[in-house]
């Protein structure tokens, strides 16, 4: 923990938007992790394929790195307003070339950004991975502890409904899950 | 370097918070607060990261029937209690035929004794030793136990050291690690939080033996036995502050 604090920089937005003009990868690869979460979650609202959404937004970075130089921003609201203004084009332009066919293969139901963040990768092999590791990481866990995991994750039951279902107090439950996110934690990051 | 912890309530560095943005829980401001601090922090993008594996793996588990060992409704539970009293019943019944039998045999050992300790001097002094020994075996094992009950707790011990993230809300009393004589003499403080807070006080081995919604300042009337205690300040979304006192 103390190791990935000291990698931590102390850069506001203006120092990271200067380092972002100038094309820096790491500023860059921090503004892909924050920007497509926003931009996926948005897409998958719109009950996208998840690869159709990831179409969209590599689209949309694309320009933005291409116009990057002669933008200014002031706010980080400013910056993710104009994204939002170039991802929409994109849909439209997604849209213009077969709109039938492709409001047809819409999904049902609004995917889950966990999955289309992994499914979109690699053509959904990273997602496999992950999965299958963290799979075999949570049956490492105790009884309780998976228990206490699939009904916050699973189920997405809140703390206080677990407990309640579990017969256990509230207080309890958030030790069982604390050390049981730890331990995956620590596993995933080990490769155990 | 500064790492910025909270604004505006919301906690950063907290798995709450990342568990929140990954499962659609936060509100939209904390939201846009998250996702700004998150631009600028690797840390956070990194813990995130994780967050979002894990919880992409459980989801894609097989849910596990309810079958849970420690879930249980209230008939099973009437049931367990029926079993657990039986077996306390039969226990006790043990224990006290057990202890008249060992009475007994006492006696009659006492007796063989009395005559041995009349006819020599030499076997009384050593009876007097054993009795010696034993008695510092006693205080040893009262040693022991004491050193048990300050034993840390890694668990909350690394929650101490990770999330003394109190936010916005600061702590006056008690100190970290503060020493006090008896626990009716604690008292917690804290300001920069107007609302009541939820007061839970662990002992070391993770029991939670005090639980009670509290406003600034508090005064614990409760007896607690000599040892090292956790205690947290909880709002209904999450742990404020994580501290430790000690009785002495």
């Amino acid at each position: 923990m103390s190791q990935s604090k000291v990698i931590i920089e102390n850069q506001d937005f203006n120092d990271l938007i200067l380092k972002l003009k100038e094309h820096d990868e790491r500023a860059w690869s921090q503004l892909n992790f924050v920007i497509k979460r926003i931009v996926l979650k948005w897409l998958s609202n719109k009950k996208l394929r998840p690869e159709h959404a990831y179409e969209i937004y590599s689209n949309t970075i694309a320009v933005l790195f291409e116009k990057f130089r002669e933008l200014q921003f002031s706010s980080f609201s400013g910056l993710k307003s104009y994204v939002f203004s170039i991802a929409e084009n994109k849909v439209k332009e997604f849209y213009r070339n077969d709109l039938r066919s492709k409001m047809q293969d819409r999904l049902d139901d609004v995917p889950e950004l966990c999955y289309v963040l992994y499914m979109t990768e690699a053509d959904g092999e990273v997602a496999s991975e992950v999965v299958n590791k963290i799979h075999n990481l949570f049956n490492k866990l105790s009884k309780s502890e998976k228990d206490v995991m699939q009904l916050l994750y699973n189920e997405e039951r809140t703390n206080k409904e677990a407990s309640e279902l579990l017969g256990i107090n509230e207080g309890n439950l958030r030790i069982i899950k604390f050390r049981a996110l730890q331990k995956l934690k620590e596993w995933y990051s080990h490769g155990n | 370097m500064v790492i910025k912890d909270s604004l505006n309530g919301l906690t950063f560095h907290n798995d709450s918070t990342y568990e929140g943005y990954v499962l659609g829980r936060l509100t939209k401001s904390e939201e846009d607060l998250f996702e700004e601090h998150l631009l600028t922090c690797e840390h956070c993008q990194a813990q995130l990261e994780i967050t979002e594996a894990i919880i992409l793996g459980i989801k894609s588990s097989p849910k596990i029937e309810q079958d849970r060992n420690f879930s249980y409704n209230s008939k099973t539970a009437i049931v367990r209690y029926s079993v657990a009293a039986s077996l306390a019943l039969l226990l006790g019944v043990s224990a006290y035929f057990y202890l008249q039998r060992f009475n007994n045999q006492k006696d009659v050992l006492s007796d063989a004794q009395k005559s041995l300790l009349d006819s020599t001097h030499n076997s009384k002094e050593k009876d007097v030793n054993s009795i010696k020994v034993l008695s510092e075996t006693e205080k040893s094992n009262d040693k022991e136990l004491l050193a048990v009950a300050y034993k840390p707790n890694p668990i909350f011990e690394n929650a101490i050291e990770n999330y003394v993230r109190s936010g916005s809300i600061v702590i006056i009393k008690p100190a970290l690690s503060a020493e006090v004589k008896s626990a009716d003499m604690l008292s917690f403080e804290w300001e920069n939080h107007t609302s009541t807070l939820v007061l839970v006080i662990f002992n070391n081995t993770g029991k939670m033996i005090f639980q009670k919604e509290v406003s600034s300042p508090f005064v614990l009337e409760d007896n607690l036995k000599k040892g090292l205690y956790y205690w947290q300040l909880e709002s209904p979304n999450e742990s404020l502050f994580t501290g430790k006192f000690l009785i002495i």
